[in-house]
């Protein structure tokens, strides 16, 4: 018997499911107001099964703008959004409760053009403004800011409110003994927080459903700690207003990489403080992090870790989660590209195993009545998406691989074992597009004769890339991260990785080679390391880890030469803000550098009596995301 | 790898054959693939029942076909807490949760596996040509009956631990190891038999020789 779909009782409502569609950023609004964007997408998760649905954040006082597309929930025109919001998620069969909050000091004045306002002027590590201490009479207006809004919130059709307590929020600024240094009766830390939930409650009467997100570990000095949360969670309960309490880890700014982990923190990373509080309380407890599938999710209720599982980037990634298989889930990568990184970018929330996601109120193509007959060559994300939704909107389609396995060049990422679950996209994939029916032959190698002879209706190339051989490498033991990665290349003792391309490529060599004992130094053009490391929230983790063991790391260096000396390396790098020139002596140098198209296939199709169409790296070398789009993107259209 | 959710308490007990109770877990990875994948896993399979454990294996093994489903040990498939934990092969990505052995070993030809970083034995040897030695020489032995591992009770962990500094907490959580790294020498196969042999009979999971 499953216990994650077992129907549970929170409040006065029953969820038909354990599976939680937890608060998250979306940019799907639009002047503050809720969009028919935002209505498809909660929808889409609605109907692939979510038991309840937490919408993200609606600020409960004008002087809480935190980013541009917030939902203005103190403002009446929000009213009919959240009708139709609540009334598609009702339809499809879930619970939906609205998230309020106010972000306090962990937000920018840049958008209401005001101080921020937080319990003390403690500026935020990340924002880096001071605030303006809240006087009294301010915190009572943002107390009746969240009552009226919650008031709102249930005239509107949600079946309830979880007040934002933990990661960024106002509430965890009272909450925290980092940032609230008040003298007055706020100096009571949860005094703001009570008042909020009494405020609350009396708004919006007995029936609808009341829950406290928490914070369990700010891991950061005088922060929140895992003991407080509990006694925390001991205080909300005994108001008797609160039917259920969230968890999360980390803080918005300081600790973000901790709260949306990426792919080197382990599955279910967060449990032990769901765990705690479950013990001290007897309200249902919501735990969260990274649960891939819905099998990790069961046995961290069959544990009685949590009563309920919240999954966020497992449903942006596959809104049918909640019914798939293990297998069969369109798993989430944790690489927090399209999502997290994204919406960092103030561009809606995407996501690169899912080519749909974020553009939910688009209307599909239907399949065409006389099915195609399409030949895709190159078996990497984007020849899988492209014979995936070729195959899923009616044509006949053949899939050849060169090689004897699938994925590109995503395997060969994934061999860096704090990147292996990137390994999971055309893992993933292949299985989806065997399952369409997508006939796969790989070790098949073919060229224009052989495609001109099968006469398909239309071929889609998705050839990759190749790497390229810097000009300046003129020693032997210059090799790329590719052959690093397939292993055939062995680098050791001293190493100089030269990294043009600032994410994962050169980092992870970095950190791959270091942990085999070799003497890494890292160099780059770039002013910091990793630079688009930051976006996806691997930055901090892998610094950490490069400090661990001793990699070096130089900025602003292009290289200039490398040349055989006396059995070894000389480089020479060029300081470029000075000009100034310096040699390193080691024993190998690895390049991420940028690859060039393999558009060899392309060139000798011209002229074809078949549409050809490039997908991926051989049109132009990108991120995965964008082979995965223009997969899809191509095969919607043939 | 063993998140504070690895405990003995998963599910999946039924299907794995007592894996998840197994005292004793000898684990296959993609690492061992090469040659003759199907033999390796009965290979694997000889060596945890002389050892009077089980077999399991990791995704890529799984997804190679070289062991069932069940056999599946993780996030995904079974949760496991045994005292011993030998991984041949197997990288020890953060999705592998091997729960919180007492004794972690790790035959691996990459030093820089996790799984070998964190081992307190890391044999740098390649992991088919050791399991063949190491089947062979088990046929001569017998596990150590109610074998109390050396170094006294097992640790029980509160999924809270109290205390601690916020840098500690992160490394809990995250599963960073701290500080540089001293990768195994490399071994042939006989001589990374008698090593694990060798820390197999010091810590109680083998008896004498039956000769």
């Amino acid at each position: 018997m499953s216990r994650l779909f077992t129907p549970l009782r929170v409040g006065r409502l029953t969820l038909r499911n354990r599976v939680v569609f937890s608060a998250h950023l979306t940019n799907f609004a639009s002047d503050g107001l809720v969009t028919g964007q935002h209505v498809a997408y909660y929808r889409a998760r609605a109907a692939g099964g979510a038991g309840l649905i937490v919408t993200e954040e609606h600020t409960v006082h004008p002087s809480d703008r935190a980013y541009e597309k917030t939902i203005r929930g103190y403002d009446p025109a929000v009213l009919p959004g959240y009708r139709a919001l609540t009334d598609a998620v009702h339809a499809a069969g879930s619970a939906v409760f609205a998230q309020l909050n106010h972000n306090g000091g962990q937000a920018s004045g840049r958008y209401t053009r005001q101080p921020v306002l937080a319990p003390s002027p403690v500026p935020d590590a990340l924002f880096r403004e001071v605030p303006r201490a809240l006087p009294v009479p301010l915190i009572q207006e943002i107390v009746e800011g969240y009552a009226s809004t919650a008031a709102r919130c249930i005239q509107g059709g949600f079946d309830g409110v979880e007040l934002q307590a933990s990661h960024s929020s106002l509430i965890r600024g009272f909450l925290s003994g980092a940032t609230n240094r008040r003298t007055d009766a706020y100096r009571a830390r949860p005094r703001f927080l009570l008042e909020v939930i009494a405020a609350v409650r009396a708004a919006i009467g007995p029936a609808a459903v009341l829950g406290v997100r928490l914070g369990g570990d700010e891991m950061i000095a005088g922060g929140v700690t895992p003991e407080e949360a509990v006694t925390t969670a001991r205080l909300v309960e005994a108001t008797g207003c609160v039917d259920y309490l969230n968890t999360s880890i980390g803080l918005a700014t300081e600790t973000l990489f901790l709260i949306q982990a990426s792919m080197r923190v382990p599955a279910r990373y967060a449990l032990h403080i769901p765990a705690a509080i479950k013990a001290a309380v007897s309200v249902p407890v919501v735990g969260v992090g990274r649960f891939k599938d819905p099998a990790q999710a069961e046995k961290a209720l069959d544990a009685g870790y949590a009563d309920l599982i919240g999954v966020v980037r497992g449903q942006i990634a596959d809104p049918s989660w909640a019914g798939r298989g293990a297998d069969e889930v369109r798993a989430c990568l944790s690489c927090n590209q399209e999502c997290v990184g994204r919406v960092g970018f103030n561009r809606w929330l995407g996501c690169v195993a899912n080519p749909s996601t974020g553009r939910e109120a688009v209307a599909v193509q239907l399949p065409r009545r006389r099915s195609l007959r399409v030949a895709v060559v190159g078996g990497g994300p984007a020849g899988l998406q492209a014979a995936l939704t070729a195959a899923e909107r009616g044509h006949e389609v053949t899939l050849y691989e060169r090689s004897s396995s699938l994925g590109g060049a995503v395997p060969l990422a994934a061999r860096v074992p704090s990147r292996a679950e990137f390994g999971e996209l055309t893992r993933s994939l292949a299985g989806a597009a065997r399952r369409s029916g997508v006939a796969v032959r790989t070790g098949v190698a073919v060229d224009a004769a052989v495609l001109a002879a099968a006469r398909p209706d239309a071929v889609v190339l998705a050839t990759g890339a190749r790497p390229v051989r810097p000009p300046w490498a003129a020693a032997k033991h210059v090799v790329d991260v590719r052959q690093v990665l397939s292993g055939r290349v062995e680098p050791s003792g001293d190493v100089l990785v030269y990294d043009e391309l600032g994410f994962h490529e050169g980092t992870s060599v970095a950190e791959l080679l270091a942990d085999r004992g070799c003497t890494v130094e890292i160099a780059t053009p770039g002013m910091i390391v990793g630079q688009d490391l930051g976006a996806t929230l691997d930055l901090e983790l892998w610094t950490i880890h490069a400090h661990a063991r001793g990699v070096r790391q130089t900025t602003d260096v292009t290289v200039a030469s490398a040349a055989d000396h006396a059995g070894r390396v000389d480089v020479a790098l060029a300081h470029h803000p000075t000009g100034a020139r310096f040699v390193r002596s080691v024993d190998w140098v690895v390049t991420a550098v940028h690859p060039r198209p393999d558009d060899t296939l392309w060139q000798a199709l011209r002229g074809a009596s078949f549409p050809v169409h490039r997908v991926g790296d051989c049109l132009a070398p990108r991120r995965a995301h964008a082979a995965v789009l223009e997969g899809d993107r191509v095969a919607r259209a043939l | 790898m063993s998140g504070p959710g690895g405990g003995a308490a998963g599910g999946g007990a039924a299907a794995g054959g007592g894996l998840a109770s197994a005292r004793v877990v000898v684990v296959a990875g993609g690492g061992v693939l090469g040659g003759f994948p199907r033999a390796v896993f009965g290979l694997v399979t000889d060596v945890a029942h002389a050892l009077g454990g089980e077999a399991g294996a990791t995704r890529a093994a799984v997804d190679a076909g070289v062991a069932g489903r069940e056999r599946l040990v993780g996030a995904t498939g079974t949760s496991i807490d045994p005292d011993l934990y030998l991984g041949l092969g197997v990288s020890g990505a953060s999705f592998h949760e091997i729960g919180r052995p007492v004794h972690v070993l790790s035959v691996n030809t990459d030093p820089g596996a996790p799984l070998s970083l964190r081992a307190d034995l890391a044999l740098r040897t390649d992991g088919a040509a050791l399991l063949t030695e190491l089947a062979a020489r088990l046929r001569d032995r017998r596990p150590h009956r109610g074998h109390r591992p050396a170094g006294g009770a097992r640790p029980r962990v509160d999924p809270i631990r109290p205390g601690g500094t916020p840098h500690e907490r992160l490394r809990m959580v995250t599963g960073v190891l701290p500080g540089p790294v001293r990768p195994a020498p490399a071994l042939g196969a006989a001589a990374a038999t008698d090593a694990l042999l060798d820390f197999l009979t010091r810590h109680g999971y083998l008896g004498d020789s039956d000769r």
